[in-house]
């Protein structure tokens, strides 16, 4: 009877334990804000928020300082859609080549390739945009310098790759055999059942991976800050062209710049900047989560 | 005859697709090792890299990735697993547990530069006179947070996969739950909490962005965890950032070569415990 009891007392101390340790990760999510918030307080003070927002001059170390990150917010924005226009489509292919075309063998090595572009480290991709892609940009589009927004945004694009692939991928396979076989018994073939039938059954799952993508774009920091040229230069909104073929500087590149040579009011202005930054995150999270509600039912 | 050019046409892009990505996979791997691996050799990995002529070795930044990797497991594991073991194993469905899996999701999907301001402020900062400021143990914190949310999902995904007849037939024999947990659950799905944990170490080698805001920039071998120190990572975006002294280049080519030949190697030992649990 003794023995029963102190099984059980052990039994309910474990699961106090337990979920102890589950709430770190809350604690942590609102760590995470509240730190942030707190040290980004300090530049509203001075600047206002629409100010620092939609201000096209970033000039942290003049006599009198101007902290605008339009600039940067543009960079982030035309970086990420150049990305995605890239990657998605040649991620959303290769996950039906994966799901649907591929013998196992074959397709458990492309997956595995996947994988391993998934694992690189985001300093290698950039390593390899400056020193490879950089200066095949600079001599196919005949510029002095090949670190632009357009290298940015191709190097982005392998590295949406991984998560549009392997949520995509999951995604079609989940789809029930009986949806693939109604509409083969109607005659239509098997490519036109891959697109008509089973990737509007799959489309949340294949949404969700492309918004996933999206925010992976969005939230890059090194691969990005090696070859994006770093200019604070407002971007040139009347020529869209020519400004994806010169240098910028992203959201998260300005962070990484800047912050261990900050202090006072320029510090506050890049941890804003992150503020900012999470905020875009913390919206396309709640889409996210829309679209795969959508989905379950 | 349309729809047959139409259909061919689609096979053809499903097709390229695919070849794009095995391609920009292997120009990486082949144009980094190409160039990197002649200028790697035993003293590069064990010798010590020097201010004054901006050459050496990265023995020092291998130390500090290896310290960076094993303390922020020692943090990260522990709460993951038994983390994973409450949402699984006594999680009921209520406003408490889609709280906490809000949370976790919610914490993947923060970029790692604001993770980084975060622990800039927090570590670095406010917890100066603790962690020392720039430091290994800073870095580590941060990281071990930035890795928990993931690592909960996949050893709970692990855990989903134990049956509850298992679980019964311990009871039955008058297991209590936690002696069932740590004697039947937990070991079944082993492997794949080494999977896991083998993954998690490939994350934490390959993070630069934090790593650079909360364990610094010093090159010096690492005495403690309260040392700031380099990660290989950090070493190589300052050798391509800076490119200072005549061999920076080199350097910079064998230290990516040696990043990639570590991601490989995890990678693929993860690969190889996964299939072996599928052939069982």
């Amino acid at each position: 009877m003794n023995a029963l009891t102190h099984k059980k007392r052990i039994d309910s101390g474990f699961k106090k334990v337990v979920f102890s340790c589950t709430t770190i990760t809350l604690i942590s999510l609102f760590s995470i804000i509240f730190f942030i918030l707190i040290q980004a307080m300090p530049l509203f003070k001075e600047v206002n928020i629409v100010s620092f927002i939609f201000g096209t001059a970033w000039y942290p170390l003049a006599e009198s300082p101007q902290f605008g990150i339009a600039g940067f917010i543009v960079c982030s924005l035309l970086t990420t859609i150049m990305a995605v226009i890239i990657g998605i489509p040649i991620g959303l292919y290769t996950a039906i080549y994966i799901a649907e075309i591929a013998s196992k063998k074959i397709s458990n090595f492309v997956l595995f390739v996947i994988e391993i572009l998934a694992a690189i480290p985001s300093v290698i991709y950039g390593f390899f945009g400056i020193k490879l892609i950089a200066p095949i940009i600079a001599n196919v589009f005949e510029l002095s310098i090949g670190t632009t927004l357009f290298t940015a945004s191709i190097i982005l694009s392998f590295m949406v790759l991984p998560t549009v692939v392997s949520l995509s991928t999951s995604a079609l396979k989940a789809v029930p055999n009986s949806v693939v076989e109604g509409s083969l018994a109607l005659g239509a073939t098997k490519i036109q059942t891959i697109f008509k039938t089973k990737i509007s059954y799959a489309k949340s799952g294949i949404l969700a991976s492309f918004l996933l993508g999206i925010g992976r774009a969005l939230g890059e920091t090194m691969a990005v800050v090696l070859v994006i040229g770093n200019s604070i230069a407002f971007p040139n909104l009347t020529n869209l062209f020519a400004t994806y073929f010169s240098g910028g500087r992203t959201l998260t590149t300005n962070i990484v710049t800047e912050l261990a040579y900050s202090s006072g009011t320029h510090r506050a202005a890049l941890f804003a900047t992150g503020v900012v930054l999470f905020v875009f995150v913390s919206v396309l999270n709640l889409v996210i989560m829309q679209v795969k509600k959508k989905g379950v039912k | 005859m349309n729809r047959k050019i139409k259909d061919g046409l689609q096979y053809v892009l499903i097709h390229s697709a695919a070849i794009i990505c095995v391609i920009t996979l292997f120009s990486i791997l082949f144009y980094i090792l190409k160039n990197g691996i002649d200028y790697i050799s035993l003293d590069f990995i064990f010798s010590t890299y020097s201010a004054t002529n901006h050459g050496g070795g990265i023995s020092t930044m291998i130390m500090g990735t290896i310290y960076m990797v094993i303390l922020t497991l020692v943090i990260a594991v522990p709460i993951s697993i038994l983390s994973a073991i409450y949402l699984n194993e006594y999680a009921t469905e209520n406003k408490v547990s889609a709280l906490l899996r809000f949370a976790i999701d919610g914490l993947v999907s923060v970029p790692s530069i604001v993770y980084g301001l975060f622990g800039f402020s927090l570590f670095v900062s406010t917890l100066n006179e603790y962690t020392g400021g720039y430091s290994i143990l800073s870095g580590s914190l941060t990281l071990s947070i930035m890795i928990l949310p993931i690592l909960i999902k996949t050893i709970e995904e692990a855990l989903i996969t134990i049956p509850n007849e298992l679980r019964e037939a311990s009871y039955g024999v008058g297991a209590s739950k936690v002696q069932t947990i740590f004697r039947i659950v937990l070991p079944s799905c082993m492997p794949s909490i080494v999977t896991a944990i083998i993954l998690g170490m490939g994350r934490i080698v390959s993070e630069s962005a934090p790593v650079l805001l909360t364990a610094g920039m010093v090159y010096r071998m690492p005495n403690s965890i309260f040392d700031s120190s380099r990660t290989l990572t950090t070493h190589l975006f300052q050798l391509v950032n800076e490119g200072i002294g005549e061999t920076a280049n080199q350097q910079a080519f064998a230290t990516a070569s040696v990043l990639i030949i570590i991601v490989v190697i995890l990678n693929v030992s993860a690969k190889m415990i996964a299939n072996k649990l599928i052939r069982k």
